[in-house]
């Protein structure tokens, strides 16, 4: 699973409108204590399906939920970030061992308030098979 | 050599036609099959039943797979209308003497399934095809 949470975080950094809005505030699992805002964590959600085809292939499919927290409530800057996901994912990946790594909406979140910020988590499906 | 070896369902594999593994195969269903016909006749105080000539039918089911470079050998299995040989494997398939049967056929009825949310398959039907029966391996 490693090389598609790498390919995914390096989509993610290459991606300029993301990166303007977060800076370099893009993290998998878990953020910093303390840290600015606003910012982006993502991580699985759940485990793997792995789905075994003969020849020696396997095709993985997990869950990634991306989550956005934001201060400035009240603006849709949340959104416009939530879109930049879409276009950062608009086309497949690489990944070392995977043919490539393709990323798909499943849910658009909506925003809420908790822990001193505003969140709206994002939900695709990443789609990868053995090389 | 005592038969004690079992197969599991992992055991299997599948070897397309020469450079058409355009089809990445996670389930098959196959069948061997004679025509049975009925000729008990007066006086016989039991059925009594012949076979015709051995045949492979079956299906492949999986994800469709394509080159990264052209190739005009993977492009034609879709509409190749020559027979083309075809290795259901059953157990292990390391060895050329496997437990697997192998048989010249025709492909039919390729059913492709697309859903822009991720998910690709492709069913396609499988039938001895050149007039020789297919031949069966049973060995670990």
């Amino acid at each position: 699973m490693k090389p598609i949470l790498d390919a995914i975080k390096t989509r993610l950094y290459a991606t300029s409108t993301l990166t303007a809005a977060l800076g370099s505030r893009i993290y998998l699992d878990q953020a910093p204590p303390n840290e600015s805002l606003p910012l982006l964590v993502y991580g699985m959600n759940g485990t793997a399906t792995v789905t075994r085809m003969m020849g020696g292939v396997s095709r993985y499919e997990i869950t990634v939920e991306f989550t956005f927290q934001y201060a400035n409530a009240g603006t849709t800057a949340i959104h416009t970030a939530s879109e930049a996901l879409e276009t950062a994912f608009a086309t497949s990946m690489t990944a070392t061992g995977f043919d490539r790594v393709t990323a798909i909406k499943a849910s658009g979140g909506v925003p809420s308030f908790s822990d001193d910020a505003w969140s709206m988590t994002d939900t695709y499906r990443v789609i990868a098979h053995d090389t | 050599m005592p038969i004690n070896t079992y197969c599991i369902g992992n055991d299997g594999a599948v070897t397309q036609p020469s450079g058409g593994d355009v089809i990445k195969v996670k389930t098959f269903a196959a069948t061997l099959q004679r025509t049975e016909s009925d000729l008990t006749g007066f006086g016989d105080t039991g059925k009594r039943r012949r076979v015709g000539l051995l045949d492979l039918t079956g299906s492949l089911n999986g994800v469709p797979a394509v080159d990264t470079a052209a190739s005009t050998t993977t492009a034609s299995f879709w509409t190749a209308t020559s027979t083309a040989a075809l290795t259901l494997t059953i157990y292990d398939g390391a060895a050329a003497a496997d437990a697997k049967i192998a048989a010249n056929c025709i492909f039919n009825n390729f059913a492709f399934n697309v859903d822009k949310n991720g998910d690709s398959t492709i069913t396609c039907n499988f039938s001895n095809g050149d007039g020789t029966a297919p031949v069966v391996t049973w060995l670990v």
